[in-house]
């Protein structure tokens, strides 16, 4: 959390959870954090003080709960729980 | 007219069938006699109970529900969706192709082997290799059967080469073929104009490298300028290059990879000449070689020996078979009718007509979406989402809305070096009134996302099935019916 809060409105960018998509053969969804300009109809959600940006594509790939975590060597980890490795779906 | 509603399951009623059978007159076995227990159902199959008409009602609704190129525009970028010639089914279905048999002795079958020998040279002569083989029967096979032929051709000169270089925005087949080859694949990343990076690529060549795959035009639809100098670079290096010919319609009878200085090459029958899409089903992708693979080549080779057309397996450095028997041989007689009815002339008109009308279409649809790259394109053309997704609609909600008006859309989220992509290939077959109703729909989808994006985030909405729940379908497949569910 200290983590985010540093890294907010440099530059009037902010945190958001982004799903990405990659094709080719089939689908894949990849959500991360990342930290960009504001989105129309963004839906912003607030914990201990910092707001995540969600726009409404991303808001279909996410279950009810998501986990937030920082570690130096990996950056910010997103995962329902982290066991679950990489934060992807394979759609194909 | 029969809509499609309902699964051919819930049809079904107890006792009802499509056929009548004569009372058997073989006595009952008792299947516990004949089976271990573990292989005899407890269940009966729960096969659906319907009459003939029934089925053929539900298949033929079924089916006028797909979309296919006979009933409309499909610019599915890379996959060069064009227009099958019906000429190509009536010649596949002469009974002297469709009614003969593999196994069948060669004098009794020389009129098929000399059709696979002249497509065999037709095909050397459109990508500028000196010899082909027929049999991979679909464009990664055709990868993988060329990389084999790499292998053994750098074994057999004593020499370790283990790295296949693959630029990024190389279609996925490129390094999945390499690496069951047993290569380690390289990727090369793009500059900004969208072209192989070649400081990048000499820092990456070395003693170590086989080759370089690379496909040109290039999956963005932009030529590589630099071809002869990246070739120069790898043979200089002592590896050879690969062309995925997957976009060959985009220089069919104006230069050839031989030309360019590819070693190996292969061809996607199902793009470039005509051949059905697969859906599954039979594709072909021959591979053609320069002189010094030759000995590679899979076996048995159709060859000519005085005025007979024999297989020949006697090729002692040969990777072998890769396909039962000598290939798809029926899609393989659809290509040649597809090149005898339209002779060289016609090649090089199929080629400048598909540049043609892929810049139309991008000129047409630039102003409304962003275009990373402002060179000329060749046979399809590259569009991103990056300015919808600004608005919080994403490449993926305007393919469902296209949907609506009644078009396959683009490919999609591919090549994946551009955010949000859309990759258009309209091929050369389509009218220009196909084409700007098709950027007429774009534009609207481009207006909607301005002024009422959720018809765009909710499409699609004429569809039996409207917006699918792809996580659900993802993470919960439920991919066989079952009464109890
Ligand atoms: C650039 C490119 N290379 C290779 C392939 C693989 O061809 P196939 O689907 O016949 O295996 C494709 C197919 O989509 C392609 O677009």
């Amino acid at each position: 959390m200290n983590k985010l809060k540093a890294s907010v409105s440099n530059e009037g960018k902010f945190p958001r959870i982004d799903a990405n998509l990659s094709g080719g053969c089939g689908l894949a969804v990849n959500l991360s954090i990342i930290f960009d300009e504001p989105r129309r109809h963004d839906i912003i959600l607030e914990n201990k003080g910092v707001q995540i940006r969600i726009d409404h594509f991303t808001k279909r790939y996410l279950n009810e709960e998501i986990h937030i975590d920082y570690t130096d060597e990996q950056g910010f980890l997103l995962g329902e729980h982290f066991e679950s490795g990489p934060c992807t779906i394979e759609m194909t | 007219m029969v809509e499609y509603n309902e699964l051919i399951f819930e049809m079904s009623r107890q006792g009802r069938i499509g056929s009548s059978l004569p009372e058997s007159d073989v006595d009952k076995v008792d299947l516990h006699d004949k089976l271990p227990a573990h292989l005899i159902r407890d269940m009966p199959a729960e096969l659906p109970e319907v009459s003939e008409l029934q089925l053929i009602r539900h298949y033929t609704a079924l089916s006028n529900k797909n979309h296919g190129i006979d009933n409309g525009f499909y610019p599915l970028g890379s996959c060069t969706m064009k227009y099958n010639p019906k000429i190509n089914e009536d010649v596949a279905r002469f009974e002297g192709f469709s009614r003969i048999h593999p196994y069948q002795p060669v004098e009794t079958v020389q009129g098929a082997l000399k059709l696979l020998h002249e497509l065999q040279e037709d095909l050397a002569e459109v990508t500028g290799m000196d010899a082909v083989t027929l049999q991979p029967s679909a464009g990664a096979q055709g990868e993988w059967t060329g990389l084999m032929m790499v292998k053994a051709y750098f074994e057999q000169k004593g020499e370790k080469r283990i790295k296949v270089l693959v630029p990024d925005s190389a279609h996925g087949t490129n390094p999945a073929s390499a690496t069951v080859a047993g290569f380690k694949t390289v990727t090369i990343p793009s500059n900004e104009d969208g072209l192989v990076d070649l400081a990048e690529l000499k820092k990456h060549v070395g003693h170590d490298t086989a080759a370089l795959m690379l496909t040109n035009p290039n999956t963005l639809g932009l030529f590589e300028k630099d071809i002869v100098d990246i070739a120069k670079v790898v043979h200089e290096a002592g590896g050879l290059l690969y062309y995925d010919g997957a976009n060959a319609n985009a220089i069919l009878g104006k230069t050839t990879p031989g030309n360019m200085g590819f070693d190996i090459v292969h061809l996607n029958l199902h793009k470039t000449f005509t051949t059905p899409h697969g859906g599954g089903g039979p594709g072909a992708g021959p591979v053609g070689v320069k002189e010094k693979l030759i000995p590679y080549l899979p076996v048995p080779r159709i060859e000519k020996e005085n005025d007979q057309y024999v297989l020949n397996s006697h090729h002692p450095l040969s990777i072998g078979r890769v396909k039962g028997y000598y290939g798809n041989f029926g899609i393989l007689v659809r290509a040649y009718t597809y090149i005898r009815t339209m002779g060289p002339v016609g090649l090089r008109q199929v080629s400048e007509s598909a540049v043609l009308h892929a810049n139309y279409l991008r000129k047409k649809l630039e102003p409304y979406f962003e275009s990373p790259y402002s060179q000329y394109c060749k046979h399809e053309f590259v569009l991103s989402g990056s300015r919808q997704k600004k608005l919080g609609v994403r490449t993926l909600d305007m393919a469902k809305r296209l949907l609506d008006f009644g078009y396959h859309p683009p490919t999609i989220y591919f090549p994946l070096n551009v955010e949000e992509c859309m990759m258009i290939e309209p091929t050369e077959t389509e009218s220009k009134e196909t084409m700007d109703a098709f950027a007429e729909a774009m534009i609207q989808i481009a207006k909607e996302v301005e002024e009422n994006p959720d018809v765009v985030l909710e499409a699609p909405h004429t569809t039996i099935i409207g917006r699918l729940d792809e996580v659900q379908a993802a993470r919960q497949p439920i991919l066989r019916y079952s009464k109890e569910e």
